[in-house]
């Protein structure tokens, strides 16, 4: 019974997804646009809630029917599966609430009329890879799902966002390529492969071979997660589509990308060597820290938000590879608890970054710009909005009560586990989780203070910002609510081990048939995390006290309001701290790895005088991975392109020369 | 022994006593320059003045600004009442995990910031940048260095870290380079010298003042008294890893409830006076010579991290 509506609402997500896209595509009225996104909207709340229970319930794993459609494998949810389903869903169910009045606010830049088709291929495609237990239907849903946001990202079709989407193209498809070949390798050019048979297939490869095709996956798959430095496209790309579908590729999409790895990991390499893992804990650390000093240099909201979404797929990827490196060193309790913080940790980043780019989406209807230094003092204008990018920033900044600071804490509860357990591979492993995890959060909560106080605090800095107004329920409640559910994971972390997988353990994560899972102790145990709760809620008992304090012994004086003092002269937005001056401490002491350009040019107003003078900054950021090794590359294709195109001179002769060269190669062959 | 009284009594004796370390210091510090200095009781008399003090609000300022001095005074209590400081093993303990005190040291400095930048003001502006990056780039020393303890006494709670306190660390002197960076830290995140002037009235200087300009009557009370307790919390903390003598345990009795109070007097007025020393004895630094005491006090905890682990081997 409970099977059976666990399949109708998974099944209910995936064709609603479909049938939402038709709807828009074929009635072009915003009406029927309405009624879409309702419907997207509905069907993900089914699939979400079918996922749920599937995990909450334990289930077995479930086979939703076969389809020649998607070469003969069946679509199947298993417990790791149905985790990244819930959370795609979740996502899916905020954007498309905050779609359905966003995209008619915003039909002057983004065609109306596509982005809900686009999207709705872009959702399914997510859906179709977490549910593909074939290798040529995985694919098939990751070119819909890489295809679709291709198109999404350029839907203002303004040069840059054209410039940023043919680069997000380029490398996606760089990555399915090695995707492609990774799985010829792996299945021995089966096409029709299972990830079933592919793991019982994998031990026979040859050393080399096995650990080509393993960095073919491995790449593919970074690549689409931007893991550093493999990240140039993302913060290129991620802020240019509409703010929903940012929140959907940056909250939902980087997960599925993350989600393949593991799925990959579990089915071929159970037993990857700690080699990869210390190879991924590197990478993943130092491009955090690279991309958390970035979301303190940005000055554009959307694309702080891309540069944070690097870093956290860093600490994803960090995490991912510490847990294996503990567990090649048998430390499988400490690397059980630091899945766990991995599994919170993607839970949480999905939903606090999904919420900030919606909660930029609605600044952008209110204000028209999303230039930081462009805004400020909204939160006296926008209270309720202001209240949910609070809290989300916090999560961001994985800040106690929220449900990126459990993961932190289970992250660091793993590395003193593993610190401590006598191991010196481990040990070196945890010190440099330990030093790399401080840092970056250190950044990251420097970046999303930022981001906070200068869009929200203070006194407006443009006159947009000045007459901005609240943004309707439509805009605003789905950012609450990512705000609410970030809380809520955070502080009912506790018992949140029923919705995690179970452990990165490739026997216990197989497909299908999925092995039982009696001796597999619950991941996290409650006396791990209660201390999290415990913690919310002494937050809010000393809240509490301290309101009281302030209220029963401070009420004698009354209040009075008066302006900012400034030295005896009146205050406005131009005296104010600057986003940019705010975080020049960061330029400036980590100077040698930013390597910024500060020109400063004077001009004296009048010859004679040359004190009086008007000046000029600018700063200019050095070249980074994308001019370094991404154009070069384009580059070389290019100029062999060029060489390759002189062999087309137009001369009959020589093509017919051609010809017959090929002809006497193909006979030396064939004879 | 009842494990909420002990975390009862430990909290409460550092929030009353905490006005009291910040009188102490004043004093101390005036009668080393030769002055007589104020009485030590004046700040419990300034937190009671200020509450019945008229509140100016800031016509700039967000509803952001009046959430600050709750919240951050919500973190100064949580710590107070969740760390080892009179008591050991209380009902609060497990909050004192190293992430728990992390990231309330951190939420409490994200608000105060906050505030500062609400403020509109380029001197509010200024103090919080600097405040931020104090508190940004100590973050993984504070996660080192209380990792080093852990590695020593097995334990992720700062309660249990205890355990290798005091002749502790004669047995193990590679803990002592851990003592010493989290001192750093203390002055650092307490914004004391030689991080930031506390008495300056300078604005160019000064980090912590510049960011509660704007605020006056019962919200600076709440903050000055989060102030006053966040440095009795980190004095009492680097005491009692050096000297944990008088904490109440559950295994004492009555008497020990009623000594733990006493010593820790004892020990915020030693530590006090070291302040004292210390502060008029030196220089502040530059603000931007500070890189080098963040990665000193890193590289401190890094070495007690690595000896301990290269003991632990041998």
């Amino acid at each position: 019974m409970t099977e059976t509506l666990v399949q109708a609402g998974i099944l209910a997500g995936l064709g609603g997804a479909l049938l939402s896209g038709l709807v828009a595509l074929v009635a072009g009225s915003a009406r029927a646009r309405a009624a879409a996104h309702a419907l997207l909207a509905i069907a993900s709340a089914a699939g979400a809630a079918a996922a749920f229970v599937f995990l909450a319930a334990g289930l077995a794993p479930l086979e939703l029917g076969a389809s020649p459609l998607f070469f003969g494998a069946p679509l199947a949810v298993d417990r790791l599966s149905s985790f990244f389903l819930l959370l795609v869903h979740l996502v899916v169910l905020l954007a498309s609430w905050f779609g359905w009045r966003y995209t008619e606010l915003e039909r002057h830049m983004y065609p109306a009329r596509a982005v809900l088709p686009l999207t709705a291929i872009f959702v399914a495609g997510m859906q179709g890879v977490l549910l593909s237990t074939g290798l040529a239907a995985f694919l098939l849903f990751w070119e819909a799902m890489s295809v679709a946001s291709f198109f999404l990202v350029m839907a203002d079709g303004r040069d840059e966002s054209r410039r940023a989407a043919l680069l997000y193209l380029a490398i996606a498809q760089f990555g399915a390529g090695a995707l492609l070949v990774g799985m010829g390798l792996l299945s021995g050019g089966d096409v029709l492969a299972t990830f079933a048979t592919l793991g019982a297939a994998t031990p026979s490869l040859g050393g080399s071979r096995a650990a080509l095709a393993t960095l073919l996956v491995v790449f593919a798959f970074a690549s689409k997660a931007g893991l550093v430095p493999l990240h140039a496209w993302l913060p290129e790309a991620h802020p240019r589509a509409p703010s929903h579908v940012s929140a959907l590729m940056s909250g939902a999409m980087l997960k599925v990308a993350v989600y393949g790895l593991l799925r990959f990991t579990s089915a071929c390499w159970p037993d990857l060597p700690a080699v990869w893992g210390i190879g991924l804990l590197v990478l993943g650390l130092g491009g955090a820290a690279k991309a958390a000093i970035h979301a303190n240099l940005d000055r554009d909201v959307k694309r702080v938000l891309a540069w944070s979404s690097v870093e956290n797929v860093g600490l994803i990827f960090a995490m991912f590879g510490f847990s294996l490196v503990l567990r090649g060193r048998g430390l499988q309790a400490a690397a059980d608890v630091v899945q766990a913080a991995m599994f919170l940790h993607i839970l949480a980043h999905a939903l606090f970054k999904s919420g900030l780019f919606l909660a930029a989406g609605a600044t952008l209807t209110a204000v028209g710009s999303l230039k930081i230094e462009a805004l400020g003092g909204l939160a006296n204008r926008m209270p309720r909005l202001s209240a949910g990018a609070l809290a989300l920033s916090l999560a961001a900044a994985s800040l106690p009560p929220f449900g990126a600071f459990a993961a932190e804490w289970l992250l660091l509860q793993g590395a003193l586990v593993a610190l401590a357990a006598g191991d010196p591979a481990a040990a070196v492993a945890s010190a440099g989780v330990l030093l790399g995890l401080g840092t970056v959060a250190g950044l990251a909560v420097f970046a999303m203070v930022r981001l906070f106080g200068f869009v929200f605090l203070a006194e407006p800095r443009s006159n947009a910002a000045r007459a901005a107004s609240e943004p309707g329920t439509a805009l605003r409640g789905p950012v609450l609510a990512a705000a609410g559910l970030v809380l809520a994971l955070g502080v009912a972390s506790p018992w949140a081990s029923p919705l995690l997988p179970r452990g990165i353990d490739g026997r216990v994560l197989t497909v299908i048939p999925f092995p039982s899972e009696n001796g597999m102790a619950t991941l996290v145990s409650h006396a791990d995390l209660l201390p999290v709760a415990g913690l919310a809620l002494a937050l809010a008992a000393a809240a509490a006290a301290a309101t009281l304090a302030w209220r029963r012994l401070g009420r004698a004086g009354g209040t009075r309001r008066y302006h900012t003092w400034d030295c005896g002269q009146p205050i406005d937005a131009s005296m104010e701290y600057t986003a940019t001056a705010f975080s020049a401490p960061v330029r400036h002491f980590l100077r040698d790895i930013v390597r910024a350009e500060k020109h400063v040019a004077f001009r004296p107003v009048v010859e004679s005088n040359p004190w009086i003078r008007t000046g000029e900054m600018e700063f200019r950021r050095s070249a980074g991975v994308l001019e370094r090794v991404y154009y070069p590359i384009a580059g070389l294709i290019e100029a062999v392109g060029a060489r390759l195109k002189q062999v087309q001179n137009g001369v009959i002769q020589f093509y017919i020369g051609l010809i017959l060269a090929t002809l006497l190669l193909a006979l030396w062959v064939a004879l | 022994m009842n494990r909420i009284l002990l975390t009862t009594v430990s909290g409460v004796t550092v929030v009353a006593l905490a006005p009291l370390a910040a009188g102490l210091v004043r004093r101390f510090k005036a009668i080393l320059q030769g002055r007589r200095g104020a009485p030590v009781l004046l700040p419990y008399w300034t937190i009671a003045t200020l509450l019945r003090k008229e509140t100016v609000v800031s016509s700039s300022t967000t509803w952001v600004s009046r959430v600050v001095p709750v919240v951050v005074l919500a973190c100064a209590l949580v710590a107070a009442f969740a760390l080892p400081l009179a008591s050991r093993g209380g009902a609060a303990a497990p909050l004192s995990h190293l992430a728990a005190v992390a990231g309330v040291w951190m939420l409490g400095a994200v608000f105060l910031v906050l505030g500062g930048i609400d403020s509109a003001s380029a001197f509010g502006g200024m103090g919080a940048s600097r405040e931020m990056t104090i508190a940004a780039f100590l973050e993984p020393a504070i996660i080192v260095t209380l990792a080093a303890f852990g590695l020593a006494a097995g334990a992720s709670t700062v309660d249990g870290m205890l355990s290798v306190a005091g002749t502790g660390l004669v047995e193990r002197p590679w803990l002592l380079p851990a003592v010493a960076a989290l001192a750093l830290v203390a002055l650092g995140e307490n914004s004391r010298y030689p991080v930031d002037n506390p008495a300056t009235h300078l604005e160019l200087t000064m980090v912590h003042e510049a960011m509660v300009l704007e605020y006056s009557g019962p919200p600076l009370a709440l903050l000055e008294l989060a102030g006053m307790i966040k440095l009795a919390t980190f004095t009492l903390l680097v005491a009692n890893f050096v000297a944990p003598f008088g904490l109440a345990t559950p295994a004492g009795g009555l008497l020990a409830i009623l000594v733990a109070p006493v010593a820790a007097a004892a020990k915020l007025a030693a530590g006090m006076a070291g302040l004292a020393l210390l502060e008029s004895s030196m220089a502040k630094l530059r603000f931007y010579g500070l890189p080098e005491y963040f990665f000193g006090a890193l590289f401190l905890g890094l070495t007690s991290l690595a000896l301990g682990l290269i003991v632990g081997w041998l």
